[in-house]
């Protein structure tokens, strides 16, 4: 195969049921259509899983890939995408993590790997040197993520030359939302990735970072590029995540409207500056735990020095961690946060849907609805962090009234039913939305019940039409505005995702472009990047349809929809609104205004002429 | 003539290239009838990177990054930049972030 600039033109086979292991080549043309990453992974699902497969049969596929940036010396370059028919939605699924596995995977000769079939017991997957082969996993069965990733990097003797990524007791006994952990709490989370990583039987990936070296066109220019890549979002589109972490928007959340506090059950979180990054990173003592080349460096681990957990060390949490192990359960104290955020990512779950699920239930006990005897004798009250904890490890487990649990708040709810199935809060395809208030983010409660991953596709926190050249948004509240710019807006992201790099090193567009220009030798503008990622998206919602997608589950919840009862967005509720906006989207984004389905001239648009005869 | 004063706060120090610790508040005097619009108008002639930033008055737009709270109301759902501002008025600016 001719040289692949960006690529290193391999991809690894896995097939667990024949416990073999093979090379293919990568698909140039597929590779010009998709790119990498989500994209690559996306067409790799759609031709590989048919209708009638779920997401826990041998036949579903687990593709991992990173993307043409992936291993350069472009910051943030150790991201990957992982995409399958996930258990949430039984839908497509994709989600990405940061850290060191995809810049080894490709050090280590491939661009990605496929997984499918079963083994007939626990195994994990050793990629070294271009070589790979299954190892036995049985000593790891019940094993912690964390716990996981230090007896094989140990026993393996790697130490940092190591990545892993694995699932925990969640994956393995398939709780619904189990993620897929690696590189010391970062995690492929949204839509059940860790449960069909056990449904497989698959306990981990260890990828030894290798000697091959990373094709790059015009290495020159990839330097400056990176260099201003990196500039533009230490100074600009990520200053304060570079400042402050993701959590440095935690205060301005909570004054804005879009802090999700009790289930939504308000919108007032009045202790908010002491779960802020700013007050994290001023309080507690920090430790930089960077992913590949990235100078942004605004993962770290922290620990905590005051309260009840001082003493206590884990990942600093995103701002979602800081949400759910915050105000979404009541909690008022940091050093609690950063506690529970270690323990879920230990146990392997997705935090965003343990989150809902868990205030749910608190919801459900203050009401009276559910009891301690209920609960296996558990008091549920807001804010009581030991409960919670130990509820955690339940789910993880699968044990008792948390067995429920474990299938994520939608199917929770309805099973308990009456008034208490109207407090839940997620999208009807069937997965809870990130830790947002929505209510005061319209654009990411459409784009969020609408995306064809059932998290946000289109739109990342907020809306930056500026980006794209065009206007900015006059009225985030807008039934006519907000459906218009998200429209606009998809596409980018999705190729963002293909590319291997993480989003928050990458704010300046043009910059990305040029800098994928600089690694792959292509001539891509922005226009064309976007049509790429509209290209995948439109694949994807193909692939949904085709596996039962409706247009009627693409709404909000009662609670989710709902009109919050205070705080700044008070009163104002988008569900009057909603089929009205979701039907205008679908008409900007090409599709048909009532069934959701792209058109075939979309379709054509966008070189997917095969795609007009698959529904 | 002057008619009172609002009260503005600013938790996007990144944003207008500040050092200072958050929030960076001020107080600002405003005459009969003045509007949001009137005072970004004059903030942003005042205020270096205010017209990037926040809101730039030679296209009169507001960016897409930024959310305006007035007395724990976002002002879209107000009359947007046509709000009436009158003294005593709390004006917060915020940063809208990706999360993560």
């Amino acid at each position: 195969m001719e040289r692949l600039d960006g690529y290193m033109g391999k991809i690894l086979r896995v097939d667990l049921s024949s416990s073999q292991v093979k090379e293919e080549e990568m698909d140039v043309k597929k590779i010009w259509k998709y790119v990498g990453g989500t994209g690559m992974g996306a067409r790799y699902l759609f031709d590989e899983v048919p209708p009638g497969v779920e997401w826990n049969d041998p036949g579903n596929r687990l593709i991992f890939f990173s993307g043409p940036l992936g291993a350069t010396r472009i910051s943030g370059t150790g991201t990957f995408s992982v995409v399958t028919k996930g258990p949430m939605t039984n839908l497509a699924g994709s989600s990405q993590a940061n850290g060191l596995f995809g810049a080894y995977l490709k050090f280590a000769g491939f661009d990605g790997f496929l997984v499918q079939g079963a083994a007939p017991d626990w195994v994990y997957l050793f990629i070294h040197e271009g070589k790979a082969q299954l190892r036995d996993a049985r000593h790891l069965k019940g094993k912690g993520t964390f716990e996981t990733e230090e007896i094989l990097l140990k026993e393996l003797g790697l130490g940092r030359r190591g990545s892993v990524q694995c699932i925990g007791p969640a994956g393995e006994n398939l709780v619904r939302y189990a993620g897929i952990c690696g590189d010391g709490g970062h995690i492929v989370a949204h839509n059940g990735m860790g449960a069909v990583m056990g449904s497989k039987r698959l306990k981990a990936i260890v990828v030894v970072r290798g000697k091959s070296e990373i094709p790059v066109r015009d290495k020159g220019a990839v330097e400056r590029l990176a260099r201003e890549l990196h500039e533009d979002a230490k100074t600009k589109g990520s200053k304060r995540i570079y400042e402050w972490g993701t959590g440095g928007g935690f205060s301005a959340a909570a004054l804005g409207g879009w802090l999700p506090v009790r289930n939504y059950t308000t919108n007032l979180f009045p202790e908010h500056e002491r779960l802020d990054g700013q007050y994290i990173r001023t309080h507690f003592k920090m430790k930089d735990n960077p992913c590949w080349a990235c100078q942004l460096r605004h993962s770290k681990i922290c620990q905590v020095t005051e309260g009840p957990y001082s003493g206590f060390v884990g990942e600093e949490p995103e701002y979602e961690g800081l949400a759910t192990w915050g105000p979404v359960i009541g909690n008022t104290d940091p050093g609690a946060a950063v506690m529970l955020n270690r323990f879920n990512d230990q146990m392997g779950m997705d935090l965003n849907e343990a989150g809902w699920t868990i205030a749910w239930v608190m919801e459900c006990y203050e009401k009276r609805v559910l009891s301690k005897n209920d609960l296996d004798g558990l008091e549920m009250t807001w804010g009581n962090v030991a409960a919670v904890k130990e509820i955690l490890e339940r789910i993880a487990h699968r044990q008792g009234f948390a067995n429920l649990l474990a299938e994520g708040v939608k199917r929770a709810a309805e099973k308990i039913g009456g008034e208490a199935a109207d407090w839940a809060i997620y999208a009807h395809t069937g997965a809870a939305p990130r830790s947002h208030d929505h209510r005061g983010r319209w654009c990411e409660m459409l784009d969020t019940c609408v995306s064809n991953t059932s998290t946000i596709e289109a739109t990342r926190g907020g809306v930056f039409p500026e980006r794209l050249g065009y206007p900015s948004v006059f009225d985030k509240f807008s039934p006519w505005e907000v459906p218009l710019i998200n429209a606009k807006e998809n596409g980018w992201l999705q190729f963002v995702d293909c590319l291997g790099i993480c989003a928050f090193c990458c704010p300046n567009r043009e910059l990305t472009v040029k800098c994928t220009n600089a690694v792959t030798g292509w001539n891509l503008d922005l226009k064309e990047a976007v049509t790429i990622g509209r290209r995948i998206v439109n694949l994807l919602r193909v692939f949904n349809f085709r596996h039962g997608l409706k247009a009627e589950l693409e709404r909000p919840s009662k609670r989710y929809g709902s009109a919050p009862n205070d705080g700044p967005v008070k009163g104002r509720g988008i569900e009057p609104y909603f089929h009205f906006m979701a039907r205008s989207y679908y008409e900007m984004m090409g599709w048909d205004p009532e069934t959701g389905q792209p058109l075939a001239q979309t379709l054509k648009s966008l070189g997917l002429e095969e795609l007009i005869e698959a529904f | 003539m002057d008619q009172g004063k609002v009260r503005i706060e600013f938790r996007m120090a990144e944003r207008l290239g500040w050092s200072q610790p958050e929030p960076m508040s001020m107080e600002e005097f405003i005459e009969e009838g003045e509007t949001l619009r009137s005072l970004l108008n004059r903030l942003g002639g005042r205020i270096s990177h205010f017209p990037e930033a926040v809101f730039n008055p030679q296209t009169q737009s507001l960016s897409s990054e930024v959310a305006i709270v007035i007395n724990d109301h976002i002002q879209n759902l107000i009359q947007g930049l046509e709000t009436k501002l009158k003294d005593g008025d709390r004006i917060l600016f915020l940063p809208i972030l990706a999360g993560g």
